[in-house]
C-alpha cells in the first residue's frame, strides 16, 4: 500500500470518527444548551486552520509522488471538487424548488450544507484514490 | 495577448459587472427598499449586454498569427491561479455561511432565493480571484522580461 493510498484510508477513517464523535457532540451542546453561531467559532476555527496546514502539508508531500500517483491524485481533486461544487448547487436549487422561493429557511442550514459538502468531497476524493489504485491492481 | 489572457479578462469584467448587479439588487432590497423599477433595469442589463458583446467577439475572433499561442508556462500560471482561487472559496465560503446568523441573530430564517444568489456571488468572487491571479502572473512576467 503505497502513501497515498495509505492517507485516502486514513480520511475515511476520518470521516467515520467524526461521523461518530458528531453524536456525543450535539448531546453535549444540548446539555450546554448552546445558542448561536459563537460556540461553534473554535470548531471552525481550528477546522479551517487544520484544513489549510493540511492542505500546504500535502502541497510538500506532492513532491515525493511519481508521475503515476500524481496523475490519479489530479484526477481524484478534480472529480472532488466538481461534487463539491454540484452538491452546493444542486441543494441550493433544491432548497429554492422544494420550499418555495419567498418562504424563509433556517440560517444554520448554510454552515451545514458547507460542512456536508466538505465531507462528501473528502469521501469521494478517497474512494476515487482507492478505486483506481484497485483497478489498476486488477488489470494487473 | 494570448487567449488565455483575452479570456481571462473577459472574465473578469463579466464577473465584475455581475457582482455590482448584485450589490445594487441588495441595496435596493435592504437599504433603500424601493420597488423594483423596470426601466432602471433595463438600462444597467442594457450597459452591461453592450460592454460583454464586444469583448465576447474579442475573445472569440481568430488569433492574429501575431499574436502568441498558449504554451507550457501557461499550464502553469493558470495551474497557479487555480490554487489561488480554491484557497479564496476555502475561507470565503465558511465565512459567507454564517453571516447571515452573525448579522440577523440566532434564530433567523433567510428566504430561500438566497441560496442561489449565495452561490452565484462566491462563484463571482472566486472566478475574479482566479482571472485576477492569471493576469497579475502575466503582467509580473512581462515586467520580468523586459529586465
Amino acid at each position: 500500500m503505497n502513501k497515498l493510498e495509505k492517507r485516502a484510508w486514513g480520511n475515511i477513517g476520518g470521516i467515520i470518527l467524526c461521523a461518530i464523535i458528531a453524536r456525543p457532540g450535539i448531546w453535549l451542546m444540548v446539555i450546554i444548551n448552546a445558542k448561536g453561531p459563537m460556540v461553534m467559532v473554535p470548531f471552525w476555527i481550528g477546522g479551517l486552520v487544520g484544513g489549510l496546514v493540511s492542505y500546504l502539508h500535502n502541497i510538500k508531500q506532492w513532491a515525493k509522488l511519481d508521475e503515476r500517483e500524481k496523475e490519479i491524485a489530479t484526477k481524484a481533486n478534480a472529480l472532488s471538487r466538481c461534487v463539491f461544487v454540484l452538491f452546493l448547487y444542486c441543494t441550493s436549487f433544491i432548497i429554492f424548488f422544494v420550499i418555495g422561493a419567498k418562504n424563509p429557511v433556517p440560517a444554520y442550514i448554510l454552515p451545514a450544507l458547507f460542512l456536508s459538502g466538505l465531507f462528501l468531497m473528502v469521501l469521494v476524493r478517497s474512494a476515487v484514490i482507492l478505486l483506481q489504485f484497485a483497478k489498476e491492481r486488477h488489470y494487473e | 495577448m494570448n487567449r488565455t489572457q483575452k479570456t481571462m479578462l473577459c472574465v473578469l469584467v463579466m464577473m465584475t459587472a455581475t457582482i455590482v448587479m448584485f450589490v445594487c439588487e441588495l441595496f435596493r432590497l435592504f437599504v433603500t427598499k424601493k420597488p423594483y423599477e423596470s426601466s432602471s433595469g433595463w438600462i444597467l442589463s442594457l450597459i452591461i449586454v453592450a460592454i460583454i458583446i464586444p469583448l465576447l467577439i474579442w475573445v472569440l475572433k481568430r488569433q492574429n498569427p501575431k499574436e502568441p499561442e498558449a504554451d507550457e508556462r501557461d499550464k502553469q500560471i493558470t495551474n497557479r491561479a487555480a490554487m489561488a482561487a480554491f484557497i479564496s472559496a476555502w475561507i470565503i465560503l465558511p465565512i459567507v455561511s454564517v453571516i447571515p446568523q452573525f448579522v440577523f441573530g440566532n434564530n433567523c430564517c433567510i428566504p430561500a432565493w438566497s441560496f442561489p444568489l449565495i452561490g452565484m456571488g462566491v462563484l463571482a468572487i472566486v472566478s475574479i480571484v482566479y482571472s485576477a491571479t492569471v493576469l497579475v502572473q502575466y503582467i509580473s512576467w512581462r515586467g520580468d522580461g523586459d529586465k
